[in-house]
């Protein structure tokens, strides 16, 4: 009896994949599990058997009678649910719109700096001269205020922030050491505009005051920046440049990650991308901060965010960031 | 600053290439932007001289000239460049040659005239950056000889100088960055003259010592004004000065070489007092005038200085020399002037009169004190040895006590502890002596090396060095940056999360792009008419009228901006966060942070504005408000307990419409976060009832919603599932959900509210349910 209900159970199965159509289905379903059906029929020989074989047999006729049904039950719901695909159309178009490259650089700006520890502070765009110059160790008639080519307000001693840098000694009348933070922003430059400028930009100042920080720390801390935001380990390079407001200060290199620093036209051949300003706070500006600078020192550097753009995604010019021009939005 | 690099090898020995001395300087802080070489070219770049020039028979641009390269035929070229003129002495580069920007000349057809090689420009030659035009070469430069050995400009260094280094505005002051870096010996500035006791030739009367601390002249007569010898014209070529005349040429030339800007009068043109030339350097009389050796007439200010003799001015000081008394080619004596000028007045002048000059920028930024008399009688001789005249014994000066050299006092420690390295007491000094410091420790050790203070005297040219972190960088870039390991902040954390407003600028752009709209980022200074309603604050030096002022809503820039990218996408639904500014008199602007959205789709306006409120209630639902209100109709605002937190409108925009609103995004941060309170489902089934009717005329939909929502509490919820327009009439469909949390409702009692509803909406607001 026992091989009987395995040959039963096989032949009955082998039919069921069969079967194509409803109609055949439940024709097997009858023919096996039907009032009259064989298997209805085996089972009725089973009081005849004796206790032990009723013992041995019965569980596995339970068990055919339950596997034959689930199998008419799956090949049901495979008839009845079949469609036809084409499994090779094309996705419909995307109801998201799209977010700006400028922004997408930023928040991942501030999340990486985040991770380390770093506050985020914002300022106004517009700003006072003391501010954006006179505290940062910038007086009236310092020749450096040339090198910032700036849009003055009608009304007197405000003008459009040249920098995100003005915040620091804002940030710091409101903190005491240590600290950390960035200011991502708006800022602005009376320029002529091309390829790679804009009368309009963004940067992200950043600033740690503590004991004991060092040049190394500023190097570190970039280069951590760096490799998190390119994603890929990458060295960064300091060369020495003036700013009034550390010292010493530093323009910064980041390895070129297009060319992986080989010599590129995007790096203009010298493998290396310049990315930003930065050195160790200024004695004078950790005072105008109301810090004692015998006791402190800092690093602070401004990140040019449309130029990590720039490199990060391959764009060649940085006014199509303020254009409102859907070809380059809808690429990113 | 270009700097010829041959040149400074006559000031320092060095040997290696030029591209490890670029990377040496732009390393240690004086970035080389560009090598410019002429020389490697050979053979290929000759001299030619235009034959014939005419029109090209097709292109109205372009010239085709006839060129004489002296032997071999004349050839044929096609030349698009501006300032080709017939019997010029051209660079004829030949078919084969390869430019130094990669690209091969070859003989081509240009719009069907042969052409037979290219007339290049300067920047097609490697040699500087001029690329408007073709070079023009000097008239008496023989034909079909290879350009470089007429143009003899080996490789010139073009160096971004900053302002804090003045003192690399000279090729000796370069030489000496490149001895330090080299381990050279200094370079020292030629000495020539001696005869400093003797009685001057000149009188000199200073009226503002404190505008002008050191004031010389010296005369030289018998002067043969005359083009300078080969060696100086090619210098003062390469390191971008046009030669003039021998006299002009050597003032030039001292200031390249010294940094020391220099003027010559001609003597005979300078009024005499007992004999001699007399020469008074006074304030200026408000509104006297002068004309520049530019020619142009200037009136001046009395905050400016000027250099005059008894009658009138002569030079604007520090500036510009005036026309009046300037050398011509019958001048035989000369007056040679060296000064140093306060550098905030020179800076000042400069600014007034909007005349920037090479003498300008070098006293604006500040003159080595101690080489202005070694740069003046530098020139006496230099000009008496080339231009066959003598220089007359005496130097006339006008002399203030020199400042005291800048001490600055420091530990190596110190030192070390702000790069992040460790350094010994030895490399210290080299690297500070070897430009020109003197540093000093104390003889006895009664501390460690590390703690003993060190004395530096900072050398005459250097004003940027007065403070200890100076002296950090100055050693920092000798022993070179790369030597820095990068190492990691430590420190004591405190958790923080990005601040509320932040995060809800965030959330909203999120929920503004899941919507399907797109950022843009537009200027935040537009024209008058795109900056919303109010007085716009106002820039007072805009790049153009159309940025005149500053944004006082995103919506009128935006409208513009959605509009325009209508015009190729048809369907566009744009969104912006930014500043806008709100003046306040005097103070700084209030600068709130907006979210403006503008959709643009073929659908009613009825349709469009509701899937922009879908927006705008998830943005505002970001917030825990009171109630959201809104009241108008094509122009509408939305509130909050009062408080206005949107507003916008919407217009016809054929063949669809046009919404647009702006969220004030620092308004709505005032609310705290929204965060979901959890309620109990109810246990119980709902039970679902739909309603349609007509909306009286005017009767705005909102007000029957609110009505519907707080008329009984087994009223749940209402939904408006259908609505339309037609023939004038307006007709609702809503879904009205029935639930209770303590038992589940019988139909009866669920009919019972509806026939109440339906009674009190027909009372109420005269609606008729369908």
């Amino acid at each position: 009896m026992q091989a009987e209900l395995q040959a039963l159970q096989a032949e009955a199965q082998a039919a069921l994949a069969e079967a194509d159509s409803l109609a055949a289905l439940e024709a097997l379903e009858r023919a096996y599990l039907g009032r009259s059906g064989r298997l209805t029929a085996l089972l009725a020989k089973l009081p005849a058997l004796s206790i032990d074989e009723k013992r041995r047999i019965g569980p596995l006729a339970n068990e055919t009678k339950r596997a034959l049904a689930d199998a008419v039950a799956a090949r049901r719901r495979a008839l009845t649910e079949r469609v036809e695909l084409d499994a090779t159309l094309p996705p419909l178009p995307s109801p998201l719109g799209h977010l700006h490259p400028v922004t997408q650089a930023l928040r991942d700006i501030t999340d990486i700096f985040r991770s380390m520890g770093f506050e985020v502070v914002e300022g106004t765009e517009v700003e006072e001269a003391r501010y954006n110059f006179d505290f940062l160790n910038i007086p009236p008639n310092h020749p450096a205020r040339d090198l910032h080519d700036t849009f003055w307000l009608t009304t007197p001693g405000l003008l459009l922030r040249t920098h995100t840098s003005p915040m620091q000694v804002r940030a710091m009348r409101k903190r005491r050491p240590p600290v950390r933070l960035i200011v991502p922003g708006r800022v602005f430059r009376h320029e002529a505009t091309d390829a790679g400028h804009e009368a309009q930009f963004y940067q992200c100042e950043g600033l740690v005051v503590d004991q004991g920080v060092r040049v190394t720390d500023l190097i570190g801390t970039l280069q951590a920046f760096g490799s998190a935001f390119f994603g890929e380990r990458l060295r960064v390079r300091l060369r020495p440049h003036y700013y009034p407001f550390v010292e010493p200060g530093f323009d910064v290199d980041m390895t070129c990650t297009v060319c992986k620093g080989r010599g590129c036209a995007v790096c203009k051949r010298t493998g290396w991308i310049e990315t930003l300003g930065s050195g160790m706070v200024h004695p004078q500006v950790l005072k105008n901060m109301g810090v004692d600078p015998r006791r402190y020192t800092g690093f602070a550097f401004g990140l040019g965010v449309d130029r990590l753009v720039q490199v990060r995604s391959g764009v060649s010019d940085i006014r199509l960031s303020y254009a409102a021009d859907l070809r380059f939005l809808m690429q990113f | 600053m270009r700097v010829p690099v041959e040149w400074l090898r006559t000031f320092a020995k060095y040997k290696g290439s030029v591209a490890a001395l670029a990377e040496a300087l732009t390393l240690s802080g004086t970035e080389v932007e560009r090598v410019d070489q002429l020389s490697k070219l050979g053979d290929g770049v000759r001299v030619g001289w235009v034959k014939t020039l005419i029109q090209h028979p097709t292109a109205e641009r372009l010239t085709v000239a006839k060129v004489s390269l002296g032997r071999g035929p004349v050839r044929t070229i096609v030349c698009g460049a501006p300032n080709i003129r017939v019997h010029q002495k051209v660079a004829v580069v030949l078919p084969g040659t390869v430019l130094p920007n990669g690209v091969t000349v070859e003989v081509r057809e240009v719009r069907g005239v042969k052409s037979q090689g290219m007339i290049a420009s300067e920047a097609e030659l490697g040699a500087g950056e001029d690329a408007a035009g073709i070079l023009v070469l000097d008239p008496d430069s023989p034909v079909g000889v290879p350009v470089d050995r007429v143009r003899r400009a080996g490789p010139v260094l073009e160096l971004e100088v900053t302002p804090n280094r003045p003192d690399l505005l000279s090729v000796r002051g370069v030489a000496r960055e490149v001895a330090a870096l080299q381990s050279l010996p200094l370079p020292k500035a030629p000495s020539v003259l001696t005869d400093h006791a003797a009685v001057p030739p000149l009188r000199l009367t200073v009226r503002d010592r404190r505008a002008c601390p050191w004031y010389g002249a010296r005369l030289v007569r018998g002067v043969t004004v005359r083009p300078s010898p080969r060696w100086m014209v090619d210098r003062l070529r390469a390191a971008g000065l046009s030669p003039h005349n021998v006299v002009v040429d050597v003032t030039n030339y001292v200031m390249l070489e010294l940094g020391e800007p220099l003027h010559a009068f001609d003597a005979a043109k300078v009024e005499k007092r007992g004999g001699k030339p007399a020469i008074v350097v006074r304030p200026a009389r408000a509104g006297e005038r002068l004309t520049t050796l530019d020619g142009v007439p200037r009136k001046l200010r009395a905050s400016m200085l000027v250099i005059a003799d008894s009658k009138r001015a002569l030079a604007l000081a520090g500036v510009m020399g005036g026309a009046a008394s300037a050398v011509s080619d019958s001048t035989r004596a000369v007056v040679l002037e060296a000064a140093w000028f306060e550098p905030v007045r020179i800076r000042a002048t400069r600014r007034a009169l909007g005349l920037s000059t090479d003498a300008s920028a070098r006293f604006e930024r500040g003159v080595d004190r101690v080489v202005v008399p070694v740069a003046l009688d530098r020139a006496a001789a230099l000009l008496a040895e080339l231009s066959g005249g003598r220089v007359m014994r005496g130097r006339a000066a006008v002399a203030a006590p020199a400042p005291k050299p800048v001490v600055v006092t420091t530990t190596v420690g110190k030192t070390a502890a702000l790069l992040g390295i460790r350094l010994s007491r030895a490399r210290f000094s080299s690297a500070l002596t070897a430009q020109g410091f003197a540093v000093a420790f104390p003889k006895r050790r009664a501390e460690g090396p590390a703690q003993a203070t060190a004395t530096v005297v900072v050398p005459s040219w250097r004003f940027d060095v007065s403070i200890e972190p100076d002296l950090a960088d100055e050693v920092g870039r000798m022993i070179g940056l790369a030597k820095l390991k990068p190492t990691l902040l430590t420190g004591a954390l405190s958790p923080s999360r990005l601040p509320w407003r932040m995060r809800l600028q965030r959330r909203a752009e999120d929920l503004a792009v899941a919507h399907g709209a797109t950022q843009v980022k537009l200027y935040s200074f537009q024209p008058k008419r795109l900056v919303g309603g109010g007085a716009p604050l106002e820039v007072r030096n805009p790049r153009s009228s159309d940025q005149q002022f500053l944004r006082r809503e995103l919506l009128p820039a935006l409208m513009v901006a959605v509009r325009k990218a209508s015009r190729e996408y048809g369907s566009v639904y744009l969104f912006e966060t930014g500043h806008v500014y709100l003046g306040r008199g005097s103070a700084l602007p209030n600068e709130p942070t907006r979210l403006g959205i503008v959709r643009i789709a073929n659908e009613g306006p009825a349709v469009n504005f509701r899937r922009v409120r879908t927006l705008v209630a998830a943005v505002l639902g970001l917030a825990d408000t009171p109630a959201i209100t809104v009241t108008g109709g094509a122009s509408f605002t939305v509130s909050a307990g009062g408080t206005r937190l949107a507003w916008g409108n919407a217009v016809r925009f054929d063949p669809g419409s046009l919404v647009a609103v702006e969220v004030d995004l620092s308004i709505l941060a005032r609310f705290p976060e929204h965060r979901p309170a959890f309620r109990l489902p109810s246990p119980f089934p709902p039970v679902k009832r739909d309603l349609a009717f007509y909306l009286p005329p005017r009767q705005p939909y909102g007000r029957i919603e609110r009505f519907l929502t707080r008329f009984h509490q087994l009223l749940s919820a209402v939904e408006l599932f259908d609505y339309f327009e037609r023939g004038g009439k307006r007709s609702a469909a809503v879904h009205l959900t029935f639930q209770s949390l303590e038992r589940t409702l019988s139909r009866a009692e669920v009919d019972a509210v509806l026939k109440d509803l339906t009674a009190a909406l027909s009372q109420r607001f005269g609606v008729s349910v369908r």
